[in-house]
């Protein structure tokens, strides 16, 4: 460690791969960067919780909350005026239909109004006093519906299954009428609708919920988690300032790793010093960079602690000490370690959702894996926005802030629930600029509509081109940081 | 780093460059002890990490008014007088070296119950709302949050409702009736149509998203039904996407039944039927469908509102576990049972205030359905408000951290949403989730804000809603003040 540098008046200097201040390989350095991570992670549970029971709960209990993924049964009242055997014959088939069921007859509105605003009934089916006079008369005889709209999916279910029902009890009377007047019954039907219509639904025959929207919603929450993780990992060492102690630790392959079980219950502005405390004597002296030479990092002598006065103060405990140079190639390959334990969890969650989502709608083998290959595309770019996010603030608390700001309506602008074309034009843009959007695009195209891989191709090389741009932003960001270590420690 | 100060008592620039009376105490409290540990600092590193108190970030001390506050310090510092306690709570062993030197300093220390930051409502009350203003974390959380997201969530659905949809025709027919259909299909609103050659080509389309879905019409269509032979289209929409496909079919149903209904006329009329009689009789049973509260069943008109209370109650939540945390981070977490109700009111205070901003200006610039039980919808921010503050009260002092909140709290409101019954029935929920969704205050939040405002219910239609707000929040603090209670024990024990 230098302490000869961190003068703030002198920022390090930025290299690209120099070997000399390395002092490791870049195996080493990314090996060093996964251990001083996995041993935070063994005592900081909170941070645990993040890359494995998080995740898991969040998967297994949106696809709980989805598991009967065929909405049936929603409460309906009928008013029946007519009291025929029409109007009784159109009751039964609507608490026949298996969208709806028939909670109650009534007899006056006010009933009904008190139930609807009581959610005991989302909608209620008016059947007029004349409505079999008219029938018999070959009139036309409109019933009504009404409808709870403010609870948009219950009424939308709804009218679907009353309409289905209305429909049938419509043709029936007609083809009665027409058979009446002489025609065969198969004429009957024809001249009912010269013009049959034919509706099918493709890839989602049933209106599966599981499969429209646990299945997309669970990518969403991944990608909001993941930003969280890059987010903090990366911002939690600016926060406590020990972000250039993480520098020196992954470059210099004998420096020992923190006492993470002790730092754990210090308070953000203690850590530091407690790190610092830690570390022997040796490592608190000045390092004098000419004369090393050799791979591996030996504290400068006695004698040279004389070059430099006054080898340790006390007031620079609990002060960032600055490296003197910086290398690029280390720093994004220290990040990655950083950060490995969650790309290596997520791909697990990745594998699970997969298997969760193949389980209801079977995919092919070539579809399954871009899918994931673009998840972790996906993963890696939240991991490094939430990175971006704090290098740029350089304070953790902004950083998460401006992380949920983005992520947490992202499942809104993806299209899955609201279509993007019926968008603004700016909200559109938006949308775009959204990773999740073009991830829920591959995952929909692959994994449902079962679309040649070729379509995908374009949008994962998207992706991956964003991966790359955004580690190279990070990495950036982070020599921003090195270059600015009085704004460190921002809460 | 050689330009660091050497002397202690010169004041690090902390965040908002400014330093309270309370660190400069400190500060100087420390310099005999620096002092006396510099001469062995190189030999012992162990002392001289206690120093850095004087570093602590601390927008949220400069709120505690009392100039006696240094005082007020836990009862286990009377061992290590003015070392930071949260060193010793952690390394006692450390601890102890200090302990000598300090000694005589111990009696500016008072009893336990000097931990209480707030002893009174209005200490509570006011110190809390201080802190909100001055805090810029919690500021930005419980103030601009909320009120940026007022404009920004409702922002994708400002169509409301889905028109235009783009979808394709497959005419192997090209015949007048086939021509006629794609016409009156162009012609409904809900779609837009562009013409393919084969069915492949409309499915590629398809699956580059360029269309939601297409209508075959097949070779012969014309002729069969002139000659009243059984003939029929076929539309295709992509179910991917429910709401696209429903817009599609209803456009494309439309658009066939009305040329369909055209011809029945037309044949009736030619089998010796009046013009009118053959006119009505198309649809025996036609179904007139009145959606009520939202008239225009506008897509935002439908979610926002809901979401409007998660949203308060995550930034409340967040912005509450982020104060708390703090405070305990610097040891300023304990309140007596008058100051936590003087912080929720504070809190509540705030919220409320927001949530005026939505129920007065964000459904009305939106034009939702809004305002039909006005009284009835501040009584229940009245309740809804105090509520999720304690349970972000209860949550800071579980978390323990200014960050840790936001970390585990933001990805929580799409489980929440999906869990209060609103957009998914309740009924389709799995009977032990039915239950775990009463956990969370917005379950009764959206439902009974929206049955008041947006449907216009009566405080007794949603009463069930506000007894288990009320329960909730009466376990929420009964919890807080019984983790206080527990945690309070655990210090003072560590410290004997």
């Amino acid at each position: 460690m230098s302490a000869s540098s961190g003068n703030h008046s002198t920022p390090p200097k930025i290299v690209f791969g120099d070997k000399d201040n390395r002092k490791a390989s870049l195996w080493s350095v990314f090996l060093r960067s996964a251990c001083y991570e996995g041993r935070f992670l063994q005592h900081h549970s909170w941070d645990f919780v993040m890359l494995l029971w998080l995740p898991l709960a969040t998967i297994l209990s949106i696809w709980w909350i989805f598991s009967k993924p065929y909405i049936v049964d929603l409460p309906i009242g009928v008013i029946d005026d007519s009291r025929s055997a029409y109007s009784r014959t159109l009751t039964r088939y609507l608490d026949a239909s298996p969208d709806i069921k028939v909670e109650q007859l009534y007899t006056d509105m006010a009933q009904v109004n008190e139930d609807i605003l009581t959610k005991k009934i989302y909608g209620v089916v008016i059947i007029p006093s004349d409505f079999a006079d008219q029938i018999n008369k070959a009139a036309p005889s409109p019933i009504i519906l009404k409808v709870n709209a403010q609870y948009g999916t219950h009424s939308g279910i709804i009218q679907k299954g009353v309409q289905a029902v209305v429909g049938t009890l419509s043709a029936g009377v007609e083809i009665k009428r027409t058979v009446k007047q002489g025609s065969y019954i198969e004429q009957a039907k024809i001249s009912y609708s010269p013009i049959g219509v034919e509706r099918i639904s493709l890839f989602n025959i049933g209106a599966n919920y599981q499969q429209f929207l646990a299945s997309t919603v669970i990518p969403a929450l991944l990608h909001i988690l993941a930003m969280i993780i890059g987010a903090t990992t990366i911002g939690r060492e600016i926060r406590d300032k020990t972000f250039s102690q993480w520098y020196h630790t992954i470059v210099y392959p004998d420096m020992p790793y923190p006492d993470f079980k002790a730092l754990k219950h210090l308070p953000p502005a203690q850590k530091l010093a407690k790190m610092q405390a830690d570390l022997d004597a040796s490592w608190q002296g000045p390092i004098d960079y000419n004369a090393l030479s050799i791979q591996t990092f030996v504290p400068t002598s006695t004698s040279s602690l004389s070059a430099v006065p006054a080898p340790i103060s006390t007031t620079q405990l609990g002060q960032p000490r600055m490296p003197q140079t910086v290398s690029i190639l280390a720093l994004v390959v220290g990040l990655n370690g950083k950060l490995i334990w969650a790309l290596l969890f997520y791909m697990m969650w990745a594998g699970l959702m997969l298997l969760l989502a193949v389980s209801v709608h079977p995919a092919s083998a070539a579809a399954i894996l871009i899918v994931f290959a673009a998840f972790i595309a996906l993963m890696m770019i939240s991991l490094w926005v939430g990175a971006i996010f704090t290098l740029n603030s350089y304070s953790l608390r902004m950083g998460l802030s401006s992380t949920g700001f983005v992520s947490a309506p992202s499942f809104a602008f993806a299209g899955v629930t609201f279509p993007l074309l019926a968008m603004s034009e700016g909200a559109q843009r938006w949308a775009n600029a959204l990773p999740l959007t073009h991830y829920l695009r591959i995952h929909l195209t692959q994994l449902q509509m079962s679309a040649p891989v070729s379509v995908a191709l374009p949008t994962l090389a998207g992706l991956i081109v964003a991966v790359v741009v955004t580690l190279v932003l990070t990495a950036l960001l982070c020599i921003r940081a090195f270059k600015n270590p009085q704004r460190w420690g921002a809460r | 780093m050689s330009n660091l100060p050497l002397n202690p008592k010169q004041p690090h620039e902390d965040n908002d460059g400014a330093l309270d009376t309370t660190q400069q105490g400190s500060s100087n409290l420390h310099t005999g002890l620096d002092h006396e540990s510099s001469q062995q600092a190189a030999l012992d590193p162990a002392p001289l990490y206690k120093k850095p108190l004087h570093q602590d970030p601390t927008d949220d001390s400069s709120i505690n008014q009392d100039p006696l506050s240094q005082d007020k310090l836990p009862s286990h510092q009377t061992d290590a007088a003015h070392c930071d306690a949260s060193h010793l709570r952690a390394e006692p062993a450390l601890s102890s070296e200090s302990k000598g030197p300090s000694q005589p300093r111990s009696s500016v220390d008072k009893k336990p119950t000097a931990m209480i930051s707030h002893s009174s409502f209005i200490e509570g009350f006011l110190g809390t709302l201080a802190l909100a203003f001055k805090d810029k974390g919690v500021l930005l959380m419980l103030i601009f949050a909320p009120i940026i997201y007022g404009f920004f969530y409702p922002w994708p659905y400002g169509s409301e409702v889905v028109q235009q949809v783009p979808v394709g025709v497959v005419d192997y027919d090209h015949s007048k009736l086939s021509k006629t259909i794609t016409r009156y299909s162009d012609a409904h609103p809900n779609i837009k149509v562009t013409p393919y050659l084969t069915q492949t080509d409309a499915l590629n389309a398809l699956y580059d998203e360029q269309i939601a879905g297409y209508l075959i019409i097949p070779r012969d269509l014309d002729k069969d039904v002139y000659a009243s032979k059984p003939a029929h289209v076929s539309i295709l929409g992509n179910n991917s996407y429910f709401l696209l496909n429903k817009q599609l079919q209803l456009g494309f149903t439309t658009a066939v039944s009305t040329v369909s209904a055209g011809i029945e006329i037309k044949r009736s009329v030619a089998q010796g039927a009046y013009m009118p009689t053959a006119k009505v009789s198309t649809q025996a049973v036609p179904l007139r469908i009145d959606p009520m509260f939202n008239r225009t069943e506008g897509y935002g008109a439908y979610v926002v509102p809901a979401v409007a209370i998660l949203i308060l109650q995550q930034t409340l939540l967040m912005g509450t576990s982020l104060l708390i945390g703090t405070w305990y981070e610097n040891k300023k977490q304990n309140a007596s049972i008058l100051g936590w109700l003087g912080r929720i009111g504070a809190l509540s205070l705030i919220t409320f205030t927001v949530a005026c901003f939505y129920y007065g200006w964000v459904f009305n610039f939106q034009n939702y359905s809004r305002g039909h039980n006005l009284p009835g919808t501040l009584l229940f921010m009245a309740i809804y408000a105090p509520t999720v503050a304690t349970l972000g009260c209860l949550l800071g002092l579980w978390f323990k951290e200014r960050e840790r909140g936001m970390q585990i709290l933001i990805f929580s409101s799409l489980p929440m949403f999906f869990l209060s019954g609103y957009p998914w029935p309740v009924t389709q929920l799995p009977e032990v989730l039915q239950y775990v969704r009463w956990l969370f205050p917005s379950t009764s939040g959206m439902n009974a804000s929206v049955q008041l405002n947006q449907m216009g219910a009566s405080l007794s239609q949603v009463s069930s809603y506000l007894y288990h707000l009320l329960a909730l929040w009466l376990m929420c603090f009964i919890l807080l003040i019984w983790v206080q209670h527990r945690q309070i024990k655990r210090t003072t024990a560590e410290s004997i």
